[in-house]
């Protein structure tokens, strides 16, 4: 399989009038044609900026400060403004997580699916429209025809995602980047786009990056994850592995306190105390360490760095490498 | 057809029968005359809630779960039905002399942004409904505040502070805080936990199981999560377009769901790709309908993926199949 993506040792700091932001703090990851990587975290813990990163999209505070995005062979952390807006559609696209704002109010949905097939693909209009209203019946939006020429307004919620997957996909990127995509719908509804997005991955081949808080829905969609904690990568591996062999006390707080139907109802949830530190203000050694059960005296000394673990599977964590496994928290789990 | 319209159970705290709450909607037309539509967010709904137990309410946005939550403690006046509440029907009551009955029913708001003032301290916050309620001595105020937020898990030396200085999950305490603040039988929590990241939402939930516990109280629990429900709620309801569709204890409604909708909701929830659970994923086509002009029939009948010839014929009502679990499927009558 191909490469789709490569970055190594990322790091996107945010200069604040607060301070220093490091939103991402050296992350390194590889993504074939074809798969879905999942990363997860809570708010804040720099998976977004990740993933505008990739997009060369960061707000004006923001700068990457150190490491390479190589998307398709390509190096694109030094391109120009003129040559990163040549790649994005497609090579990278992205699904944002509120499709009503992520859409232009005042212009046809038509016309924002049509504008990239123009400028990118060299469609004439009249081609465009054909091939926007083949999108818009792909993605499963009911008389394409004439829900062209309405506005973003005149859709719900789940249409409005279902047209955003649409212009992402219009020119076959190598990569899309899809930002909790299904977060603000309902629940039927995130099924039909989780589906759809699938579908898509396989008729296309692009590499997906799933970013998500729900470890469930990268339970079943995703073939890799990467666990995020306060702007550092604390886990990496195959979905399987990660879930059922958790080697970070972050993942397996946050895998432990999750709910599913079925779960044990009469003892209280193993619960991670304390909040995610302030990205301004630090804790040295590992960031986890002022939260965690298993600390030890090295924890708040040394940061330490990803580290296999197993196949595939790395975690950065002290206590993870030593012989015996960890099971931090109270695992009854199921 | 049998009817569920039974009398208020004599063990229930709270007893709500064909409750409806209507808004108005878009104008009909042009004209005066012609007036407007009506949004039927709440459209017939009976339930009982037991002392000391937990409903869970889930349903889809728009569905009109919040819309119940607040009609039940009359923040907005129901257009018809009844809510028994200890023996009284609020419905009946006056504002006036609704304000003896609202320190004993309260409410969990979703946002913790939205639903404190930036204005005022958090100690003000948690103070003003016990102001309210009379209880005018400021030192006697600032003590039960000081133990309020003691018992959520706040330090009490907090009291001054402003809720922009809290994180979203401490904000919620203090939600919950003034919700507790003049001792209620029965709180409706809505969407308590939906605004807070993961590892958070875990500490309030078990933050409301052990005050539960503690206080004897009676919740109904909104909720759009069935993983959510299923851990807190001792019965769940389905509600769909404004209508419940499914109510039943909550181990019998997960392991034997009749309603469609039911099915299809449990079916949606992600599974892990390792697990084989053998469970037949049912595929909804098509979106909620609109509680303006919803279907004449079962609601759930244009989306229902085993529909019957009755199902368009008129409306279904909810019939219990097995002790203490209802459903409202003419497929069931």
């Amino acid at each position: 399989m191909t490469q789709v993506l490569e970055v190594r040792d990322l790091r996107t700091h945010f200069f604040t009038q607060d301070g220093l932001v490091a939103a991402v703090d050296g992350l390194s990851f590889e993504l074939a044609a074809g798969e879905i990587i999942g990363l997860v975290g809570e708010s804040g813990c720099g998976k977004s900026t990740a993933a505008l990163s990739f997009m060369r999209l960061i707000p004006k505070q923001g700068k990457i400060v150190s490491g390479q995005i190589i998307l398709d062979g390509q190096d694109i952390v030094s391109l120009s403004e003129a040559e990163m807006r040549q790649l994005r559609g497609p090579k990278v696209a992205m699904i944002f997580q509120d499709a009503l704002a992520a859409l232009d109010p005042t212009m046809k949905v038509g016309h924002q699916l049509m504008e990239p097939l123009q400028t990118h693909m060299g469609m004439s209009p009249r081609a465009a429209r054909k091939r926007a209203i083949e999108l818009l019946d792909r993605v499963g939006i009911p008389d394409p025809d004439t829900r062209l020429d309405e506005y973003s307004y005149q859709f719900s919620g789940g249409m409005r995602q279902r047209v955003m997957i649409a212009i992402a996909l219009s020119c076959n990127p190598k990569l899309l980047l899809a930002d909790e995509p299904t977060t603000a719908l309902d629940v039927t509804i995130q099924r039909q786009i989780l589906d759809l997005i699938l579908e898509l991955r396989d008729e296309t081949g692009a590499g997906v990056i799933l970013i998500t808080h729900d470890v469930g829905v990268v339970a079943e969609a995703c073939d890799r994850v990467i666990v995020m904690y306060a702007g550092n990568a604390v886990e990496m591996g195959p979905t399987e592995e990660v879930f059922l062999r958790p080697g970070h006390p972050y993942t397996q707080g946050l895998l432990g306190s999750t709910l599913n139907v079925g779960r044990d109802r009469e003892h209280a949830l193993p619960a991670i105390p304390g909040m995610p530190p302030d990205l301004i203000d630090l804790p040295r050694g590992c960031r986890f360490e002022p939260r965690c059960p298993a600390r030890v005296a090295m924890c708040s000394q040394e940061t330490p760095v990803l580290k296999s673990i197993g196949r595939q599977h790395e975690v950065a964590c002290w206590r993870a490498w030593e012989k015996a496994p960890v099971l931090a928290w109270d695992s009854d789990r199921r | 057809m049998p009817q569920t319209q039974s009398g208020p159970q004599d063990s229930a705290l709270l007893s709500v029968r064909g409750l409806k709450m209507y808004f108005p909607g878009p104008r009909l037309g042009p004209w005066p005359w012609q007036g407007r539509a009506k949004v039927q967010a709440v459209d017939g709904v009976d339930l009982d809630i037991l002392r000391g137990e937990t409903l869970g309410l889930v349903g889809e946005s728009g569905c009109g779960k919040s819309t119940l939550g607040r009609a039940v403690l009359q923040l907005h006046r129901p257009t018809g039905g009844s809510v028994v509440f200890d023996g009284q029907d609020l419905c009946q009551l006056k504002e006036k002399e609704l304000r003896p009955i609202r320190p004993r029913a309260q409410i969990i708001f979703q946002d913790p942004y939205a639903s404190l003032d930036p204005r005022r301290s958090i100690g003000y916050t948690i103070g003003e409904p016990l102001l309210l309620t009379g209880m005018t001595d400021p030192v006697a105020r600032r003590e039960r505040v000081a133990e309020l937020l003691r018992l959520v898990g706040l330090n009490p030396a907090y009291e001054n502070r402003y809720p922009h200085e809290f994180s979203g999950g401490q904000r919620q305490r203090v939600g919950i805080a003034r919700a507790l603040a003049t001792n209620p039988e029965f709180v409706v929590a809505d969407e308590p936990i939906s605004s807070l990241d993961v590892s958070i939402q875990a500490q309030v939930i078990n933050l409301l199981r052990e005050l539960k516990a503690r206080l004897g109280l009676t919740y109904l629990f909104i909720s759009h999560d069935l993983r959510v429900v299923n851990y807190i709620s001792d019965d769940v309801a389905v509600m769909y377009v404004g209508q419940i569709v499914e109510i039943a204890p909550t181990a019998e409604l997960f392991s034997n769901p009749l309603h469609p909708y039911t099915r299809a909701l449990l079916s949606a929830a992600p599974k892990p790709r390792w697990e084989d659970t053998g469970v037949q994923r049912i595929k909804l086509e098509g979106e909620v309908p609109s509680p303006i002009n919803p279907p004449p029939g079962c609601r759930f009948a244009p989306r229902c993926p085993s529909i019957g010839p009755a199902c368009d014929q008129g409306p279904v009502h909810l019939i219990e199949v097995s002790p203490n679990h209802k459903v409202a499927c003419w497929l069931r009558s």
